[in-house]
C-alpha cells in the first residue's frame, strides 16, 4: 500500500476543501431564499413596519399590517425570563455537585441532566400542555400564558445551561484550589469569590447560547403559550411568539402573508445571528475544543 | 452565613429539579402507559390515530432519521477534517468556517423547515416527502456533528501528529489510518446525538415531511414522524391526550436506549472499537 501519494494527496485536499465550504455555501442559500422570499412584503411593508408596528393582520384587504413588535418582544422576554430562572437553580445545583456530593452523587447527578438534556421539545410541551396549563388554569384562567411558556422553557434550558457552566467551572486552574484550601478558605468562598469569576466567560457563553436556543424554540411554546398575537398586560396573558406564528401561519399562509412570515423568519435569524456574532467578537482568539 | 445559605440553596436547587422531572416523567408514565401495548407498537392508527397503533409512524420516523444520517456523516467528515487539517494555522478561511459553523447551529429549526420547503419541496420538486424531511434534518444536525467530529479529532496527540508529517504520510493515509481510528469513539457519540436531536426534531419536519399517516412505500412518500405524530395528536385531534401520552412515552424509551448507548461508547474506553478498527 502506498501511504505518500502526493497526487493523491491533492485530490483528497480538494475534496476535503469542497466539503469544508458546503457549510458557507448553505448559510448563503438560506440567506438567499429567505431573502428572495420576503422581497414581496418588504418592498410593499419595508423593514420598518415589521419592527415598529405590533399589528399582525396580514390577512386584511384594505389595511393589511405585518408588524412583529408583539411577537419579538413576547419572544425575547419569555426567553430572557426562562434563562433568568433556569441561571440561579443551575449554579445552585452545580454547587451541590460540587461542594457537597460524594463522587457517585456527582457522578449520577450530572447524568441526569444529561439525560434530561435529551428530553425532546414535544414532550416538555405535552407535559406543559396537560400538566402545567391546568394547573395555573386554576388560579389565573385561561392556564396557556406567558408564565407557563416561560416555566416550560426554563425546564427546558435548565440541562444546557447546567452542562454549559458545569464545563466552564470544570476548566478551573486546580492549583488555585490548592492554594485556597492551604489559607483555610472556606469551599463555599472558593467556589463563589475564585472559581466563578475565573469561569465569568465560559458561563456567559453558555448563558447566551442556551438563550438563542430557548429564542428559536417552537413547538412547546406553541403549546402552552394561547397563541394570542398581543403584548402581555401580565405574565397570566397567553402570547405568540415568532417561531410559534411560523409554524401555526405557514401551512395556510399565501402571497403577501406568506411572504410576511419569511419576513420575520429572517428579522429572527439575523437577531439570532447578530447575538452568536457579538459573542464570538469578544471571545479570546483561541479554538473551542482547545 | 455564605456557607449556610449556599447548603440551603444548593440543596433546595437539587430537590427542584431532580423532584421536577421525576414528577413530570410519572406524569407521562401514568398517564400513557395504559394504551401503550405490542399492538400500540404494529398497528396502523386508525380515526386520525385516536384509535389504533404508531406502526407507519415508527417507520417514517426510522427512514428520515436513516437519511438524515447518510447525507449529514459525510459531509460533516471533510469538514472536520478540513478543519483538522488547518487548525493550527489561524487564517481568515478556518476563522471563516468555523463562525459559519456556530452561526448555522444557532439557527432555529423552524427556520431550517421553512427552508427546506423553500429548496427541496419546492425548488427541487421534492414535495412533502421524507427525503425533503431527511435532507432538511440533515442539513440541521450538520453544523453540531461537525463541530464534535473536530472536537474528538483534536484529541489525537500531538507527538502522532508531528511524526505521521515527519514520515511524510499523506494527508488521505493520516486521515483514514490515524485520525478516525483514533477518533472513534468520538464520532460514533457525535453520530448518536445527531440521531438524538433527529428523532427529537418536530419543527423543522412539519412542512417538511408532511403529515400522512399511511405506510410510507418510498422515501418520495410523505410521512408523518413520532414528534410530529405527538404534537398533531395532543392539538390538533380532540381527545388525543392519551396516545399522545402513549406516543410520547415511545419516544422517551427510544432516546433513553440511545443515550444509555453513548454512555456505553464515551464513558469506557472503546478497546473493542478501536480493535476493531486496527
Amino acid at each position: 500500500m502506498k501511504l505518500t501519494n502526493r497526487y493523491r494527496d491533492l485530490t483528497f485536499d480538494v475534496i476535503i476543501t469542497v466539503g469544508a465550504y458546503f457549510g458557507i455555501a448553505v448559510l448563503i442559500l438560506i440567506l438567499i431564499l429567505l431573502l428572495g422570499n420576503s422581497f414581496p412584503a418588504l418592498s410593499e411593508f419595508g423593514l420598518g413596519e415589521f419592527i415598529t408596528e405590533s399589528k399582525w393582520n396580514p390577512t386584511n384587504e384594505s389595511m393589511p399590517k405585518v408588524g412583529a413588535v408583539a411577537m419579538l418582544a413576547c419572544s425575547l422576554m419569555i426567553s430572557i425570563g426562562a434563562v433568568a430562572i433556569a441561571f440561579p437553580i443551575g449554579l445552585f445545583y452545580l454547587a451541590f455537585v460540587f461542594l457537597y456530593s460524594p463522587k457517585w452523587m456527582a457522578f449520577l447527578l450530572r447524568r441526569i441532566m444529561e439525560l434530561v438534556g435529551g428530553i425532546p421539545s414535544i414532550v416538555f410541551g405535552l407535559w406543559g400542555l396537560i400538566t402545567l396549563v391546568p394547573m395555573v388554569n386554576q388560579y389565573y384562567p385561561p392556564g396557556a400564558s406567558m408564565l407557563s411558556a416561560t416555566l416550560v422553557l426554563a425546564l427546558m434550558t435548565l440541562p444546557t445551561i447546567i452542562i454549559s457552566v458545569d464545563a466552564a467551572l470544570s476548566s478551573c486552574r486546580f492549583d488555585l484550589m490548592l492554594a485556597s484550601n492551604a489559607l483555610g478558605i472556606s469551599k463555599e468562598s472558593y467556589f463563589w469569590f475564585i472559581a466563578i469569576p475565573q469561569a465569568k466567560y465560559g458561563m456567559i457563553v453558555g448563558i447566551v447560547l442556551s438563550l438563542t436556543r430557548v429564542i428559536g424554540e417552537t413547538m412547546a411554546v406553541v403549546m402552552v403559550s394561547g397563541n394570542v398575537i398581543q403584548i402581555p398586560g401580565s405574565v397570566f396573558d397567553p402570547i405568540r411568539t415568532v417561531t410559534a406564528n411560523l409554524a401555526l401561519e405557514m401551512g395556510y399562509a399565501a402571497d403577501i402573508h406568506r411572504s410576511a412570515l419569511f419576513t420575520i423568519a429572517l428579522v429572527l435569524m439575523l437577531m439570532i445571528g447578530t447575538l452568536v456574532l457579538t459573542l464570538r467578537w469578544f471571545q479570546p482568539r483561541s479554538f473551542k475544543g482547545e | 452565613m455564605t456557607r449556610v445559605m449556599t447548603k440551603v440553596f444548593a440543596i433546595a436547587a437539587v430537590v427542584i429539579c431532580i423532584g421536577t422531572f421525576v414528577t413530570m416523567l410519572i406524569g407521562l408514565i401514568n398517564s400513557g402507559y395504559q394504551s401503550l401495548s405490542f399492538e400500540f407498537l404494529f398497528s396502523s392508527p386508525r380515526n386520525f390515530g385516536l384509535e389504533g397503533g404508531i406502526a407507519p409512524i415508527l417507520i417514517s420516523t426510522s427512514m428520515i432519521l436513516v437519511l438524515a444520517i447518510l447525507f449529514a456523516v459525510p459531509i460533516s467528515m471533510l469538514t472536520a477534517i478540513f478543519l483538522f487539517f488547518r487548525c493550527r494555522c489561524d487564517t481568515v478561511q478556518t476563522r471563516l468556517i468555523l463562525t459559519v459553523l456556530e452561526l448555522l447551529a444557532s439557527i432555529p429549526s423552524i427556520v431550517f423547515g421553512l427552508f427546506g420547503m423553500l429548496f427541496f419541496c419546492d425548488f427541487l420538486h421534492l414535495g412533502f416527502s421524507i427525503l425533503s424531511g431527511g435532507l432538511t434534518l440533515a442539513l440541521m444536525i450538520f453544523p453540531t456533528l461537525c463541530l464534535t467530529l473536530f472536537a474528538s479529532f483534536l484529541t489525537l496527540p500531538n507527538e502522532t501528529r508531528m511524526v505521521s508529517e515527519s514520515l511524510g504520510l499523506s494527508r488521505l493515509t493520516v486521515a483514514r489510518h490515524l485520525l478516525i481510528p483514533h477518533s472513534i469513539s468520538g464520532i460514533v457519540a457525535g453520530i448518536v446525538l445527531g440521531v438524538c436531536r433527529c428523532v427529537a426534531e418536530t419543527a423543522a419536519l412539519i412542512f417538511t415531511s408532511g403529515y400522512s399517516i399511511r405506510q410510507p412505500r418510498s422515501i418520495f412518500d410523505s410521512g408523518r414522524s413520532l414528534s410530529v405524530h405527538i404534537y398533531e395528536l395532543a392539538m390538533n385531534v380532540a381527545g388525543g391526550d392519551a396516545n399522545a401520552n402513549a406516543a410520547a412515552l415511545v419516544l422517551l424509551i427510544v432516546l433513553l436506549i440511545i443515550n444509555l448507548l453513548i454512555f456505553a461508547i464515551v464513558d469506557r474506553q472503546p478497546n473493542w472499537i478501536r480493535s476493531a478498527n486496527h
